[in-house]
């Protein structure tokens, strides 16, 4: 048993004089390597990297809220068909993040009942002209999908309804737009902007054309009465509100590039 | 603080400077602290830590304040003040990039400057080095000096006793006055040799020289040429350094990432306007609170030089590293088989070389004395004896020089003498 506990120490102290005599290759510092493949390399480049292009589309669009009878005639309404047209820019964050920016001239509206003493209850077309702005909205791309959300703000730039006259003729009233002469009590006008929320999806056909669909959803009363805290029995809130269905087709324009 | 000595030179060789001896390990260490060089290098890490101060900068917010007038006095439409308040807030972890960036910088500084001390260490071993085996050099020519110059007024005095010719006692005479020109040059080597050592020490003082003290018998080791070039890669500072370099072209790189992130802009403001007096729509004052945010739109993305830099510049990093790699391993033999050259060559002379030279020189001295040889022999003997001893002291020098060579490659360092 002694002897086989001395081979032991000799052999631990063996061991120490080795390893104290043989130094080895150690490199704490050392990094990870660099990856030089042609595909890492593209991918690099492409970070942060800004696709921007056009869009243009089809809309179908309506109003929602508990209000519009106190507006319309009815409670009914019915989605109206409009376009669009506009610029976009999405800014590439992460491999598959982007923030995507638009701007773009739209027209929005629904079909509505009006109500008058002589022509009685009818249809009408309410429509309004929008520059809407979607500033910035978290967009996921996977393989030429494209998922996004965010809020938009926009620029009431003109509206017009349906109206029939005294002789049942339709002529395009303005007023709803809003004038200084009118008295507002009576004429709901509108709001100059709106805010809501977009949900939308995108698909990046190969090279530069993409389709897609997206849901818009306002929340500020696009009515208004600024007299209703003076008229009694007035509101000074009418809960009337945007929504819309959007089909859009986009152009890239900075390259035929295909969306990882 | 330091004396002056006489030293054992002969009266033909200018003493007049105040020569202060100095072993090793105190001039080593009056060269880490004095050396001008040195000390500039180490103000680096100082900046490099500055630098670390600057990265962890947030961007700076910016006060807006303003006074407008709506104008139209006749109307009495007001006036009013604005004030805000904008920020950039960086996105995408350029801080945290910029930070690592100037870690990296410094610890790089750190390694530079062990690099810089590792080769003035050396460097300034070598001229200690190259001081002591001037000051030999001086010593063999002077002591031949005076042996010839004996030997010229022996033969002097052994012409006028007509023992010899007055060609030979001519030639005897000339032959010391050579001599005294080859003192004079090694003196003027010996003492270029301890002012070069100024520029080392940071010696200001032009009436000063250091005389290196110390002996060529503590250079011999055995080294395993394997373990000494494991031994550099592991402790070579230059290694560290192209590492770091490596580590920095990254961070640049991670940091180039970063930049492609768009900053959001946040502002924030509140104006004040006036009470409007004028008769068509009276209004009261108020005041109105704004916040908003900005986006970039990075079209400049589209073009990522920045980027195309960063990532080049790090494979180009990757490559000197492992050019120097094979640098070092390259330097660590070559100095360990020149080592081992010149340590054949010094166990060469230990063999009786030396002892030789002199037994000849002696007998062929006493022979000439007795009228037995020529003068033509002793001179020689004498020039062999020189050489034999020049090139000792040469080859010993040339032995520790390349001791502190080897350890110079190899990133070790236990030379004392």
């Amino acid at each position: 048993m002694k002897q086989i506990t001395n081979i032991l120490i000799a052999f631990c102290c063996c061991s120490f004089v080795f390893a104290q005599n043989k130094p080895e290759t150690q490199n704490p510092k050392q990094n990870t390597e660099i990856d030089t493949t042609t595909k890492f390399r593209n991918t690099l480049f492409k970070s942060g990297s800004v696709l921007w292009g056009i869009k243009a589309g089809f809309s179908l669009s309506n109003i929602y809220g508990s209000d519009i009878d106190y507006v319309f005639a009815n409670n009914e309404t019915n989605f109206q068909p409009a376009f669009h047209l506009g610029i976009w820019v999405d800014t590439k964050i992460e491999k598959h993040l982007y923030l995507k920016h638009e701007l773009l001239f739209n027209q929005k509206g629904a079909g509505v009942t009006l109500t008058d003493s002589i022509n009685g209850n009818y249809s009408a077309q309410f429509k309004t002209y929008y520059l809407d702005f979607f500033p910035i909205s978290p967009t996921l791309y996977f393989k030429g999908v494209q998922i996004y959300t965010g809020p938009y703000i926009s620029a009431l730039i003109d509206a017009q309804i349906n109206r029939k006259d005294e002789t049942g003729k339709t002529f395009i009233d303005h007023s709803i737009f809003g004038n200084p002469s009118q008295f507002e009590d009576k004429s709901k006008y509108l709001q100059k902007m709106d805010f809501g929320i977009e949900v939308g999806l995108a698909y990046q056909l190969p090279y530069s054309l993409s389709i897609g669909a997206k849901y818009t959803h306002g929340f500020f009363d696009i009515f208004q009465s600024a007299n209703g805290y003076i008229i009694s029995g007035n509101k000074h809130e009418i809960k009337i509100y945007n929504r819309a269905f959007w089909l859009s087709v986009s152009y890239l324009f900075n390259g035929k590039r295909k969306i990882e | 603080m330091a004396k002056a000595f006489t030293q054992n030179k002969p009266e033909f060789i200018d003493t007049s400077f105040v020569q202060i001896k100095i072993d090793y390990t105190d001039y080593l260490a009056l060269v880490g602290k004095n050396n001008l060089n040195y000390a500039a290098q180490k103000f680096n890490i100082n900046i490099a830590n500055a630098q670390i101060e600057t990265a962890k900068i947030f961007p700076d917010p910016q006060i807006i304040f303003g006074y407008f007038d709506n104008g139209q006095r006749r109307m009495n439409m007001g006036y009013g003040f604005n004030s805000g308040l904008n920020w950039t807030l960086e996105l995408g972890g350029k801080r945290k990039a910029r930070i690592n960036l100037a870690n990296s910088q410094a610890e790089l500084a750190h390694y530079l400057l062990q690099d810089y001390f590792r080769n003035l260490r050396a460097d300034a071993t070598l001229g200690f080095l190259a001081a002591m085996k001037d000051n030999l050099l001086l010593d063999i020519l002077s002591n031949s000096y005076l042996q010839m110059s004996k030997l010229a007024q022996s033969d002097s005095i052994r012409f006028k006793l007509a023992s010899i010719t007055q060609v030979d006692a001519r030639q005897s005479k000339l032959e010391a006055g050579m001599m005294l020109n080859n003192v004079y040059q090694a003196d003027a080597q010996f003492k270029n040799s301890l002012i070069s050592l100024w520029l080392l020490l940071g010696v200001k003082q032009t009436d000063t020289l250091f005389l290196p003290q110390g002996d060529f018998s503590k250079f011999e080791r055995n080294f395993i040429l394997s373990d000494l070039v494991i031994t550099a890669q592991n402790n070579r500072a230059d290694l560290s350094v192209a590492l770091q370099n490596k580590n920095i072209s990254q961070h640049i790189l991670q940091l180039a990432k970063a930049n492609r992130i768009i900053d959001l802009g946040i502002a924030t403001g509140i104006t004040y306007s006036s009470y409007d007096r004028n008769i068509i729509a009276p209004t009261p004052s108020y005041a109105q609170v704004g916040i908003g945010i900005s986006v970039p739109l990075k079209f400049s993305n589209n073009h990522p030089g920045e980027l195309k830099t960063a990532y080049y510049s790090s494979l180009q990093a990757e490559t000197q590293y492992r050019q120097i790699e094979l640098q070092i391993q390259d330097e660590v033999v070559q100095a360990y088989f020149n080592y081992l050259s010149m340590q054949k060559q010094v166990q060469q002379f230990n063999t009786g070389l030396l002892t030789e030279a002199q037994a000849v020189l002696d007998g062929k001295i006493y022979s000439y004395k007795r009228g037995e040889t020529s003068l033509l022999e002793v001179l020689n003997a004498q020039r062999t004896f020189n050489e034999v001893q020049q090139d000792y002291y040469q080859t010993l020098y040339s032995y520790a020089a390349a001791l502190v060579e080897l350890e110079r490659a190899a990133g070790i360092w236990d030379i004392n003498f």
